[in-house]
């Protein structure tokens, strides 16, 4: 290849390597307004205060982590400052930023929800984990996984649903869910003759939202679990339970 | 003495009285074109949503012994992903591996398990984490280290010889934060579940010691 080639080639893998990792002119910076921020060496209210930044001057905000934040001031110190304190800091365009809770907003704006639950089926325990992602305001769609633990058998449950909440701007916040699955059925080791089933399931249920606070929601439910195990037998579950879900947008 | 008129009096009197009357009248605006509106001289000010990085997420590895009540210790290792709802609550979910043996009872005669050596157990446990005494560990004169001593209770499912067991979990630990992106720590738990296989069903205390590295993102 001809040298021009040859530097043009080496420029474009140099560009790629060269990266940038985030620039330090890319950190948001915000001006202290108080008469002084404290800067903790941790992020929480346990950890010691070792420094302060004064009014006037400007910090960089480098990371968060719950509701703390990790500054750098302009003599290259670091600390972690409190989200109530950095509330009323000024941006570069001299307006006060926004660092809000997560509020009653943030959950009526809820894309994404995790959440976790233990409860009973039909005598018992059982443990559900849940991912659902909301198409608007009115459904969500739901995976399901259970395992529930009995004297003879454990089962586990899979399946997706979808949920149809008619007032979801309420605080308490009723819904009904209807789901399709699989339903595993594994007897115990110690039992004779038992055989492992898998059977085609459906579900409807109904159940509450109860919006708590910052991010958490408690979630009860009942369902009832309807199991194709052959042409011939359908068995029928009641699950009762109690979880608390995480909401993300 | 000049005989002044009392009309020239009356005019030096008031005269005396302008200057101040002067300096209470605020001054008018000076308007450089009187049809025109004054002109807005603000620049548009960009506000911009703050964009950080938020670490709230915490995955990491363990290693250590898991003692299995009436069938001895083994070595216990997993994973661990955590996430930091706020400076005191975490809920952390745990994936564990190890192995368990009824040798000790198979050489007295009561063998426990189908097949000869070491069974297979695994457990994954959800628990809620309380972050009950934050503070610093200091090493020597000149280190400090933000750290946190830490308490669990959960649930979760363990699995011995394809049979599970429901299972309730309480620890409590120590976490050191070297750097504040990376956490070692150090945690105890106790598994509690109910068990048949030594014939009668009773509840059983396992407990485990774990040391972990985590890294925060």
């Amino acid at each position: 290849m001809s040298p021009l080639r040859w530097l043009t080639l080496l420029l474009m893998l140099g560009s790629l390597v060269a990266a940038p990792a985030r620039a330090d002119d890319q950190y948001d910076r915000v001006q202290v307004v108080d008469p002084y921020l404290e800067l903790h060496t941790g992020p929480g209210r346990g950890y010691p205060i070792t420094q302060v930044v004064e009014r006037g001057e400007w910090v960089e905000i480098l990371k968060r982590r719950t509701d703390w934040f990790k500054i750098r001031t302009g003599q290259g110190k670091l600390g972690w400052v409190a989200r109530a304190q950095m509330e009323s800091t000024l941006t570069e365009a001299g307006v006060k930023t926004t660092f809000r809770d997560a509020l009653l907003e943030d959950y009526l704006r809820r894309r994404f929800e995790v959440g976790f639950a233990g409860g009973d089926f039909d005598g018992d325990p059982i443990l559900l984990a849940r991912a659902g992602y909301r198409l608007n305001d009115f459904f969500t769609v739901e995976l399901t996984v259970g395992q529930t633990v009995g004297n003879f058998s454990s089962s586990t449950l899979l399946y997706a649903s979808l949920l149809a909440e008619p007032f979801a701007e309420w605080r308490y916040s009723p819904f009904f869910s209807l789901g399709l699955g699989k339903f595993r059925n594994v007897p115990n080791a110690t039992l004779v003759g038992g055989v492992e089933t898998q059977s085609n399931m459906a579900n409807a249920g109904l159940g509450i939202n109860i919006y708590l606070t910052k991010q958490f929601v408690v979630r009860g439910d009942y369902v009832r679990h309807i199991v194709f195990v052959d042409a011939d037998r359908i068995n029928e579950y009641n699950e009762l339970a109690l979880g608390i879900s995480l909401f993300f947008h | 003495m000049f005989r002044t008129s009392i009309t020239v009096r009356t005019v030096l009197l008031l005269a005396m009285f302008l200057p101040i009357v002067a300096l209470a009248q605020t001054p008018e605006p000076k308007d450089t074109t009187a049809d025109q509106v004054v002109q807005p001289d603000i620049s548009r000010r960009e506000v911009r949503a703050p964009n950080i990085d938020t670490e709230n997420y915490e995955v990491g590895l363990y290693v250590g012994m898991l003692s299995i009540e009436d069938l001895g210790s083994n070595l216990v290792y997993g994973a661990r992903l955590a996430y930091h709802v706020t400076e005191d609550f975490f809920v952390e979910g745990v994936y564990g591996r190890s192995t368990v043996s009824d040798e000790a009872l198979c050489n007295l005669g009561l063998c426990l398990f189908p097949t000869t050596g070491d069974q297979a157990l695994s457990y994954y446990a959800l628990s809620l984490g309380y972050n009950l005494f934050p503070g610093e560990v200091f090493i020597g004169k000149k280190n400090a280290m933000t750290s946190t001593f830490y308490l669990l209770a959960g649930l979760g499912s363990t699995s011995l010889v394809d049979q599970d067991y429901f299972t309730f979990n309480f620890g409590l630990g120590l976490r050191v934060l070297p750097v504040d992106w990376l956490a070692l720590s150090v945690t105890l738990r106790d598994f509690v579940f109910q068990s048949d296989l030594l014939g009668t069903t009773k509840v059983t205390n396992n407990f485990e010691l774990t040391a972990g590295v985590s890294v925060y993102f």
